[in-house]
């Protein structure tokens, strides 16, 4: 749903964003993360249509937005960072200007405008003055004005800045089950908890340039070369270390407390012989899992500096 | 006061009621024409006409305009004992005051700053993303802003429709004045969309809006007194002078002057014999079509030019066809001579040079304009060659804003040059204004300041960042004046000033203006030795030192432009190397 290619973005003496190729499938949720002035607010306004790129071909639903960028609008939903509304209008009316900009039959703006502020949870804000929302509300509605036409692509620059913990978990959920039901969504954030567990897809930049992309999994796996098992007994971890070293497949050993953290190079046959091993040594295991890397694990292996 | 209601959480039970995702809306989307159903209209409407505001805006607004009109209308009726008629017509002038006022000014005001605000808080961007097509999304804001300002104006209707029914004024005759009225302020409100889209602050927009007004509508119908008559028909003077005014004073209401009346009696346009009502209307038309040019293109990409390079030369080209068809009719036949005659008391000849100067003043002022809009800085000439090459192009299509603007400003120069020749060859037909030998080396004089001013600023603006072209324009054009000044403070001699100031178009132009004036129209000499002897003799060694020193100047200018340029186009690599283009990559973590 998503393309660009070799996409180049200057401003005066400064390169925004250089030589970026990526692609995003129907259906993915893809992050893009990366430190402060990494280049995600640029690609997200080129894919947005909002800014011509100095280079480079974009692609949205299959249309080339330097060409027929109307026909990418119309399948596009865009959430700018510390999105704005406008202060005098109404829920109601905010959402309803956008029901009539995106050609929504008279007969069924209210309708529409009412299932996205009940999608957002605002129905009972539905009359009150958009100026007066909190700034988590004020998300809510932008996303619902966002949501409003069913885009088919959905790009969300930081959808997550200022809102708190519980509002950015209700986000996630929300996002989450839009992508269940076909959206394509493009999320950036340099926050990193807020995508992890989330997106389908990672691409991460630095100075510009995306330096890793990918699935997650297949990311880890080019990214790390080795995985972590963790065994929890039921004593302290110091005395035990020596016969941990010994075992096939580890290449070293991290004890604290009562947990120890293997390194281990070997396949799911190999982790589950290493399980027996073991408990045929007589040792006294009492939780044995492998850690899944995170989207933070990606970027801090990736080498991205400032991660918040 | 009541508690706000609390707002449930998404929960993963939250009934998620979107269809499947497909986008919607094609084929119900508002037609450009239909103002009232257009989106960004009906919001404005919303916000700025709420219950709250009708009822204050009306209640206020009713009550000072009916005040207004009954004590113009009902004072000469009860006080001097005038017909009803008359009284009737004294009431109308400040009805239509007060429509002007609110519509060309308040409404204005409320565009320029609206639009700002928009921009400056991203909700333009919220509007762009949408498909309606940029016209309807401009027509939205045209119409919708001053939505207020349009509801005050409604409350004035039944006054002036009473007015006009007591005056007995003829319906066609205000149907008219209305047509030009509308018109007018429509340019007035895309002037103020136009300085809210080009400003860089919401608070600038205000100033540009108010600067641009002034200077459309305020100072350039002031030329009309010195010979420029043809902007005044920019703004709803002529009209209201022509159809209204002279109608209520001769039947007894607001006096204006003789004066004033006759200047718009007909518009003589080369040889041609217009209509006011139909020139105001052309005159505004293509007004509106520059103003929405450069909306629409601001609308599309804040990034692009004002003016595209073709708008720009055709801009130049409409411009002096408005000049030259003004003083054409002046330089041929006297027009605007016979007008203004009782306000002028100067030789014919210093007429000529007057209006001369006028034309190449406008015209210097058009093209440094258009050349400043269409000119690109460099590094939009360097994001051009970037995308160029990465089209496989050797070279920056000419209509792009990242080409050199070279082409098109020659272009606009050779359209002011035959403006200037065609002009000179009417002028040298009139045996009245134009009785002297006709010199061509001073006739060419003010062309031969024009020309190299225009390349040089044209070269300087593609070379350097705008501060820096004002920065070396400043030093070039206006310090050497300024040291000039001292120097003869000192010595006591104003020979320091013209030959220090000699680097400056300003200088050279105007000493041009006065040698052309002098030495070409004159059948005597009604000036004196000594101020041959110390201004007129040393005019042609100042023109020699300005044309040599910008002639220098912008060739090398150009011709490093032009270098810049191949370089590029050999290899970028050749540009990194010297340092000319910002590889690799400065990044703002860096």
């Amino acid at each position: 749903m998503i393309r660009t290619v070799d996409v180049r973005v200057d401003y005066d003496d400064v390169t925004a964003v250089k030589g970026l190729s990526f692609e995003v499938g129907a259906g993915e949720v893809f992050g893009l993360i990366g430190p402060n002035g990494s280049g995600k607010t640029s690609t997200i306004k080129v894919l947005a249509t909002l800014l011509e790129p100095t280079y480079g071909e974009v692609y949205v639903g299959g249309h080339d937005t330097a060409t027929h960028a109307a026909d990418a609008r119309a399948i596009l939903g865009y959430m700018p960072d510390l999105a704005p509304v406008h202060d005098d209008l109404t829920c109601f009316e905010f959402l309803d200007q956008f029901a009539g900009a995106y050609g929504l039959p008279r007969t069924d703006r209210r309708r529409r405008v009412d299932e996205a502020l009940d999608l957002v949870q605002l129905s009972a804000k539905r009359k009150a003055m958009a100026g007066t929302l909190s700034r988590g509300m004020t998300q809510r509605l932008v996303l619902a004005k966002t949501l409003l036409h069913r885009p088919a692509v959905m790009l969300l620059d930081e959808p997550a800045s200022g809102l708190d913990p519980i509002a950015r978990i209700e986000l996630r959920d929300l996002l989450r089950r839009l992508a269940d039901e076909g959206a394509t969504i493009l999320v950036s954030s340099h926050i990193l908890t807020e995508l992890s567990g989330f997106c389908t897809s990672v691409g991460i930049m630095e100075k510009g340039v995306m330096t890793h992309c990918g699935r997650i999994e297949a990311l880890s796996a080019a990214l790390e070369d080795h995985r972590q098992i963790v065994i929890e007994l039921l004593e302290p971890a110091d005395t035990y270390v020596n016969d941990f070293a010994e075992l096939e497949h580890v290449s070293g050993t991290d004890a604290h407390g009562n947990i120890v953290t293997l390194r281990f190079t070997g396949q799911n046959g190999d982790a589950a012989a290493l399980l027996k091993t073991l408990v045929e040594k007589g040792l006294p295991v009492c939780g044995f899992y492998e850690r899944k890397r995170g989207i933070e694990d990606l970027m801090l292996k990736s080498g991205a500096r400032e991660v918040s | 006061m009541n508690e706000p209601a609390a707002i449930p959480p998404l929960t993963a039970e939250t009934p998620t009621t979107l269809d499947p995702v497909r986008p919607v809306g094609a084929g119900h989307m508002v037609p450009w024409f239909d103002v009232w159903r257009n989106p960004i209209a009906q919001r404005c409407r919303r916000a700025r006409l709420r219950g709250r505001h009708l009822l204050i805006y009306g209640v206020l607004g009713f009550t000072v305009i009916g005040f207004v009109f009954l004590v113009t209308y009902l004072w000469p009726v009860y006080q001097l004992d005038r017909p009803r008629t008359d009284a009737a017509k004294a009431a109308l002038f400040p009805m239509l005051l007060i429509q002007g006022v609110v519509l060309m000014g308040m409404g204005t005001m409320a565009l320029a700053t609206g639009i700002a605000r928009e921009r400056d808080r991203d909700l333009l961007d919220y509007q762009r993303m949408t498909p309606l097509s940029p016209t309807t999304k401009i027509l939205g804001y045209l119409f919708g802003l001053p939505s207020r300002e349009y509801f005050l104006f409604a409350l004035t209707v039944p006054f002036v429709l009473y007015a006009a029914w007591v005056a007995e004024l003829s319906w066609l005759r205000l149907g008219k004045y209305y047509a030009v009225f509308f018109s007018a302020v429509c340019v007035y409100h895309m002037t103020g969309l136009c300085a809210g889209m080009v400003s860089r602050k919401p608070w600038q927009s205000a100033v540009v809006s108010v600067g641009m007004v002034v200077v459309l509508y305020l100072v350039l119908p002031q030329l009309s007194y010195v010979g420029l008559w043809v902007f005044e028909y920019l703004t709803i003077y002529p009209t209201f002078f022509t159809l209204i005014a002279e109608v209520i004073q001769a039947q007894g209401g607001p006096r204006f002057p003789g004066r004033v009346l006759r200047m718009y009696d007909d518009v003589r346009f080369f040889n041609w014999t217009v209509n006011p009502l139909w020139f105001s209307l052309l005159l505004q038309g293509g007004m509106l079509l520059t103003l929405f040019t450069v909306v629409r293109r601001k609308w599309i990409d804040a990034g692009w030019h004002s003016f595209s390079k073709p708008f720009g030369l055709l801009f130049v080209v409409g411009v002096h066809v408005l000049l030259v068809g003004t003083l054409w009719s002046t330089l041929s036949e006297g027009v605007w001579l016979r007008r203004v005659a009782s306000q002028m008391s100067v030789h014919a000849p210093g007429v000529f040079g007057w209006l001369m100067g006028l034309y190449v003043g406008v015209s210097a002022a058009a093209l440094l304009f258009v050349t400043f809009l269409i000119t690109p800085d460099r590094h939009t000439a360097l994001r051009g060659h970037r995308r160029a090459r990465k089209a496989g192009r050797s070279v920056v299509p000419a209509a792009w804003d990242a080409a050199p603007a070279l082409r098109w400003v020659v272009g606009s120069v050779v359209v002011v040059v035959l403006g200037y020749a065609a002009l000179i060859a009417v002028a040298r037909g009139n045996d009245r204004l134009f009785q002297g030998a006709m010199e061509w080396r001073w006739i060419a004089a003010p062309m031969f300041v024009l020309v190299p001013t225009v390349l040089l600023f044209h070269g300087l603006a593609e070379r350097l960042k705008a501060r820096f072209v004002l920065l070396a324009l400043f030093g070039l054009w206006v310090f050497p004046i300024m040291v000039g000044v001292i120097v003869a403070i000192v010595s006591r001699d104003h020979l320091p000033v013209l030959y220090l100031g000699s680097p400056s178009p300003a200088m050279a132009g105007v000493l041009s203006l006065v040698a052309m004036t002098f030495h070409t129209g004159l059948p005597d000499r009604p000036w004196d030795d000594e101020f041959e002897r110390e201004v007129l003799a040393h005019v042609p060694a100042i023109q020699a030192i300005f044309v040599v020193l910008t002639s220098a100047l912008a060739l090398f200018v150009q011709i490093n432009r032009a270098r810049w340029s191949r370089r590029w186009r050999a290899g970028p690599e050749n540009l990194v190397a010297t340092g000319d283009v910002p590889e690799p990559t400065k990044h703002p973590n860096e």
